[in-house]
């Protein structure tokens, strides 16, 4: 780690640092007509799948859909929302003492916290209603890495385009991308038989991306497909296995890549 | 104080410093004026630790503003020419930011923004400000940390003459209390009763300092002008 970020994370974890910060996209998400939105979709999804979902499996996967769909999209979105709508303020907030990626890396933290926050009413209501507390459990610490991952993607679209237009766009465009854009190349480049001799290299793809990986790691926590289903090739099979730490590392190191592109795109900014 | 030395400074290929060197002391409020175009507002963006030199150096408080750049902007407060702040927050809540980022107690917000006449407008926000209320929470925003430093990018352009004239009292005041206060204009005639120096820009070089007493008195015409580009100040600024 350089001395440039060990100061940075210093800072950023200095009380009135992260105090103002957090304060600051707290107060900010209470008055978001997009969180307002999400925060009710999200309790109309929990209660709706509390009342109507036949059993605990259908529940979870109920909830796997609306991670993959909804979820993901409202944290890109809030992603986006929340970089473009300092811009104007960032002559003011780049001459405070406070380096540039811990501005960036506590927003995302105090987003992140959010989100946290905003799931609960998701994921509460079905537990009223006797789903396994164990199955829920996972199921929301897992949507929650994958809200952090698509708020980081959001974050770095919304500091790296030119306006808000921009970055909704390219951000939506790459949600589209690794929703079905990955899986469709996938599914193409399947039918080759170069492609065929090295079937590992098709399972990377979907491993690298972490829509696929949330939703293979989900569908097996749900026993939706047998693990031996999948167990073709020895990476597969790895994957198969641990596709629970497979998923919280590539959420990671995608939240990561990203703030580390916001970071030093915002580092370079020059009015 | 602020010490920059041959300080450069280009947008692609085109320079606009080719080697500003100034110093504006602790107690003295610098003017620097100059035609549109002239390098002043780069000058303060860099001094402010906004966008980096190409070359040369620039020293806030004792720290370099490249090297040390957070040291430096502790001791720094800075007020672009249109002041922008988050649309969604109220006049208090941008200066609590602010105010807890650095460190202020947050009785100081309060403190300010009766300085600036904004205490109906506290709970105001932003976005419904108009041009002036806006520049005065800049102003708000300028003094809260109690910076040695202030630096100033064309104030006062949306302000009404009496809170023009307020801003200068402000000001002169400040740099009586210690203050290194530096502000780029181009109405020197409104700006000279309360500047100590005068250095004139243009061409991103500091072309000469001037008395700002003696500016006036030298040159009556520049009582009602305004140094732009425009025939008469370009007339001006050469006869300067």
């Amino acid at each position: 780690m350089t001395t440039k970020m060990k100061r940075a994370l210093s800072l950023l974890f200095d009380r009135n640092t992260a105090r103002a910060l957090f304060t600051r996209e707290f107060r900010l998400a209470l008055i978001n007509r997009y969180f307002h939105v999400f925060s009710a979709l999200a309790l109309i999804g929990g209660i709706a799948a509390a009342l109507f979902s036949e059993d605990a499996n259908a529940t979870g996967f109920f909830h796997l859909q609306v991670a993959l769909y909804f979820v993901s999209l409202f944290a890109l979105l809030a992603g986006v929302g929340s970089a473009q709508a300092e811009r104007e303020e960032w002559q003011l907030l780049f001459t405070q003492p406070l380096p540039r990626p811990s501005y960036v890396i506590g927003k995302f933290l105090a987003l992140a916290l959010i989100f946290a926050g905003v799931l609960l009413l998701l994921f509460l209501p079905p537990l009223f209603a006797g789903a396994d507390l164990s199955m829920m459990g996972l199921l929301y610490l897992q949507t929650l890495l994958l809200a952090a991952t698509f708020l980081a993607c959001g974050l770095a679209a919304g500091y790296f385009a030119h306006d808000r237009a921009q970055a909704l766009i390219v951000g939506v465009s790459a949600w589209l991308l690794l929703l079905f854009g990955v899986d469709l190349v996938a599914l193409f480049a399947a039918r080759w038989s170069g492609i065929q001799k090295f079937p590992d290299l098709w399972v990377t793809l979907l491993m690298l991306n972490p829509l696929d990986s949330f939703r293979i790691e989900a569908l097996f926590a749900l026993q939706q497909i047998p693990a031996e289903a999948a167990n073709k090739t020895p990476l597969a099979g790895w994957w198969t296995a641990h596709a629970g730490a497979w998923f919280a590392g590539i959420a990671v190191v995608w939240s990561a890549a990203m703030m580390t592109l916001a970071s030093l795109r915002m580092n370079r900014w020059e009015e | 104080m602020i010490l920059a030395e041959n300080l450069t400074k280009n947008y692609g290929r085109k320079p606009v410093l080719r080697g500003i060197s100034l110093r504006a002391t602790a107690g003295e409020v610098t003017l620097m004026v100059g035609p549109n175009g002239a390098g002043k507002s780069t000058t303060v963006k860099l001094l402010a630790g906004l966008i980096r030199p190409n070359a040369g150096s620039a020293r806030i408080n004792g720290f370099d503003i490249v090297d040390q750049t957070i040291a430096a902007q502790r001791s720094l407060a800075y007020l672009p020419q249109r002041p922008s702040f988050h649309p969604r927050l109220t006049c208090l809540e941008v200066l609590r930011f602010y105010a807890r980022l650095r460190g202020v107690p947050l009785t100081r917000c309060d403190a300010m923004l009766e300085l600036t006449g904004l205490n109906d407008a506290a709970r105001t926000r932003t976005q419904e400000l108009s041009g002036g209320m806006r520049q005065r929470l800049g102003i708000a925003f300028l003094l809260l940390a109690d910076a040695p430093v202030l630096l100033l990018d064309e104030p006062g352009l949306s302000l009404d003459p009496g809170w023009r004239k307020r801003l200068q009292e402000t000001l002169h005041f400040e740099s009586r209390r210690g203050k290194a206060v530096l502000v780029t204009t181009h109405l020197i005639a409104e700006w000279n009763n309360v500047a100590d120096r005068c250095l004139l820009c243009r061409d991103g070089v500091i072309e000469q300092e001037l008395d700002p007493s003696d500016l006036l008195h030298d040159f009556p015409e520049i009582e009602t002008a305004v140094i732009d580009d425009n025939e008469d100040e370009t007339r001006i600024v050469t006869a300067v």
